[in-house]
């Protein structure tokens, strides 16, 4: 589709030969369809001939370029130049030489941008070199002599100690205290079957709900004591 | 081997008359050059002359790669490029020729009009080139001579300057643009100048 701004971008290029043939007979197609890109071009190409009209008319007359020619011409024979030719041909030596001058003398044309990252390259790299130099050329510090003793220091341990408290029902108690009496009073026939009368009071036996822990701390050393 | 060939090495041998001759077939273009550059007749003068000393003495270095005048043009624009360093020029917008006054005919009135009319619009035309050469940098105006007189190619034209194709194609843009705006130029190019290659300015 045609784009008048952007046909025009092209148009100094396509005046001045520029443009290679097979896009100049692509715009100059799109020119015939569009009246107004045909004008700005027709106008465009005028200007370009008008001013080189115009210069073409500055320059000077006929009568101007004999005189012109005698001046230059004394010139030349009053300069005395020495010509590249008269020294030359050059020895092998002075080729080599000629070519190191030219070598360092030669330009070379960088853009600002890569000039300034070469130059802070250089830089960081001259810095980091140096800084290198220096540790290594720094003496080495006199190092400490650290004695290293082992102490043996005590450690609290703490152990747990767990008890289950088995505690009499109360009607047990007043049954116990029967038993007791029982056996105050027939003390013969408690001590003549221990082992029946355990049977016999771990059958109704029922551990209490509420349980109370007691948690003794201490030391190994206290414990021992 | 044609004349001009001969010429160069007859030249190339030392001969200062063949020289001349060679400079005599190219001195014009140089000079225009030169004077459409530096503006001042005398600064053009003495630019063109600096260009054909600097070529006789580098005339061994021209090994027949390129056409005498291509060579000629690189050492042209070295000079210009060189002086422009070395030298401030007076870049003013009037000069020498534009501010001359159109000639006048006193036989026949009726034509001395005319002829008074096409001379003045001429003349106008003249001096708004020449504004618009000097209000552009001598970078911009090299660029746009090189292209425009000489016929250079974009890439002829980078190359000898030693800039990107890019900066040269935006300058000869710009130029071209501030010609356009200045000239209003909107009809057929017949309309305008119709006496200027006839030399009426001179």
């Amino acid at each position: 589709m045609h784009n008048c701004k952007l046909t025009r971008r092209d148009f100094v290029d396509l005046a001045l030969d520029e443009i290679p043939g097979a896009k100049a007979t692509q715009l100059l197609a799109e020119l015939k369809d569009c009246e107004a890109c045909q004008v700005e071009y027709a106008a465009l190409r005028s200007t370009l001939h008008v001013s080189n009209q115009a210069l073409r008319s500055t320059l000077p007359a006929e009568d101007f370029w004999p005189d012109y020619h005698s001046r230059l011409q004394s010139k030349l024979f009053a300069s005395g130049i020495q010509r590249v030719d008269e020294v030359l041909p050059l020895s092998l030596s002075s080729r080599a030489w000629l070519a190191l001058r030219t070598l360092f003398t030669t330009s070379v044309p960088v853009p600002v941008p890569a000039a300034l990252g070469l130059i802070l390259l250089f830089g960081a790299s001259v810095f980091l070199v140096r800084a290198r130099t220096q540790v290594n050329a720094r003496p080495s510090a006199p190092v400490a002599l650290v004695e290293t003793k082992t102490r043996e220091v005590p450690v609290i341990q703490e152990k747990v100690v767990t008890r289950v408290v088995y505690v009499e029902k109360k009607g047990e108690r007043s049954r116990s205290g029967m038993n007791r009496a029982n056996r105050n009073e027939v003390p013969e026939a408690a001590t003549g079957s221990n082992a029946a009368k355990t049977a016999l009071s771990l059958v109704d036996f029922k551990p209490t709900e509420e349980v109370k822990l007691t948690v003794i701390k201490g030391s190994y050393k206290d414990q021992k004591r | 081997m044609s004349s001009e060939a001969e010429l160069i090495k007859q030249a190339q041998g030392g001969d200062a008359e063949a020289f001349c001759l060679i400079a005599q077939a190219y001195e014009r273009r140089i000079y225009s050059l030169a004077f459409h550059y530096s503006r001042e007749r005398q600064d053009a003068e003495d630019l063109s002359q600096e260009v054909w000393l600097k070529a006789y003495a580098a005339l061994a270095t021209f090994r027949f790669e390129s056409s005498f005048y291509t060579w000629l043009r690189k050492i042209t624009i070295n000079c210009f490029l060189n002086h422009r360093r070395t030298k401030s020029w007076r870049w003013q917008s009037q000069t020498a020729h534009t501010s001359e006054e159109p000639p006048v005919m006193k036989d026949n009135p009726g034509a001395a009009s005319r002829v008074f009319e096409s001379a003045l619009q001429n003349h106008l035309v003249v001096e708004k080139v020449m504004r618009v050469l000097a209000d552009v940098t001598p970078q911009q105006r090299l660029i746009f001579l090189l292209k425009h007189q000489e016929g250079m190619t974009y890439e002829e034209i980078a190359k000898e300057l030693g800039c990107s194709l890019g900066a040269v194609k935006k300058s000869v843009s710009r130029t071209v643009g501030k010609l356009r705006e200045k000239l209003g130029v909107n009809e057929e190019p017949e309309n305008y100048m119709s006496c200027a290659v006839t030399g009426v300015m001179r």
